[in-house]
């Protein structure tokens, strides 16, 4: 449970905020250098990875892999397919839901 | 004339908006579960306006996670923010300092993706579309949110479920991102070596640093082939 929601909300804003609104300040009439671009465009896949490799790759806080009891294994391929498919975001998440849905449902 | 800018911003953003109100729904349902009260939902939405972030709070929160390493964390996944605002920002020159910050602060993966479309593709296209068709999302996501948190306990939901929506978003959100081998690369590092912190530290901390590291194996790959390119 949250602590202090407001304190919560504040942080999660700031620390949205910067990245996304000093680009535009910074940018007003040059480029960002090209290297530190190249960098940076790592940084959304690998951030991604992390958070997905340390959640589905876990099952009730224990590092788990088999199929049938780690419940997230089996949709998250599955959602992998359709993402790599279709580019459509609200598409693979209904997928993906209704795939959890079926296993919790099936095996828990 | 803004009537009919409106009318075209609204036609583009349409179906971004209309999937944002499940979404939103679920989002401010799991956010109540955490504790928090609508109008902190209603709050955290309007500064924040992070589906992957909110979402990502809600799970870890319920994880037991510190607000320290929630922040953190989201700050890494805002970066990618940076990266669309900044290749946004030659369309928005000249703006002044309070529609420049309106339009950061409303800018999305998914609204990106509609305005480097139209700006590409349709001469028509103007700042002000942008920002209208980036408002209509984020109102729609903040109203959605907060509707979600007044229904809140309402209905029962196991969480499992909940918080697998984050998951399938992030996964096609990453899948979205593997364009070449060494993103791949990139990506398989970071995720094997956030599994292997993760283990020995117990703290998301860990997943920062297997991002930035898989960053630097991703660009030091890149260096690499763009040698082999030039010397070949």
């Amino acid at each position: 449970m949250v602590d202090n929601q407001w304190l919560l909300a504040i942080g999660l804003g700031l620390s949205g905020m910067i990245p996304r609104i000093l680009p535009l300040y910074l940018l007003k009439d040059r480029d960002f250098s090209p290297e530190l671009i190249r960098w940076m465009s790592y940084i959304p896949v690998t951030i991604f990875s992390a958070l997905v490799f340390t959640d589905i790759f876990f099952w009730e806080d224990q590092f788990l892999i088999h199929p049938l009891e780690n419940l997230k294994l089996i949709p998250s391929i599955i959602v992998a397919f359709i993402a790599a498919k279709m580019d459509n975001l609200f598409v693979s998440m209904i997928v993906g839901v209704l795939a959890i849905v079926l296993m919790v449902w099936g095996f828990a | 004339m803004e009537r009919k800018n409106l009318l075209d911003s609204f036609q583009k953003i349409v179906f971004v908006a209309m999937s944002y109100i499940p979404l939103g729904i679920a989002c401010g349902i799991a956010l109540e579960r955490i504790g928090m009260t609508p109008g902190g939902i209603l709050t955290m939405s309007l500064l924040a306006f992070t589906g992957a972030g909110q979402f990502m709070t809600s799970s870890m929160i319920g994880a037991g996670a510190s607000v320290i390493s929630i922040i953190t964390l989201n700050l890494f996944l805002s970066l990618r923010m940076s990266l669309m605002t900044s290749s946004l920002s030659q369309y928005v020159r000249g703006r002044s300092k309070i529609f420049l910050a309106l339009f950061g602060q409303t800018t999305a993966d998914e609204t990106y993706g509609v305005n480097l479309y139209q700006f590409e593709h349709n001469p028509e296209w103007s700042a002000n579309n942008a920002l209208y068709a980036n408002l209509i999302a984020y109102l729609t996501w903040v109203v959605s949110t907060w509707a979600g948190g007044m229904i809140g306990g309402a209905v029962n939901i196991p969480t499992t479920i909940i918080n697998y929506l984050m998951t399938a978003m992030f996964i096609s959100l990453m899948v979205g991102n593997l364009v070449s081998k060494t993103f791949i690369i990139a990506g398989l590092t970071s995720g094997i070596l956030a599994i292997i912190l993760k283990l020995i530290f117990q703290n998301n901390l860990a997943l920062v640093f297997a991002a930035v590291i898989g960053s630097f194996v991703g660009y030091a790959l890149d260096n690499r082939s763009k040698e082999v390119v030039l010397n070949g």
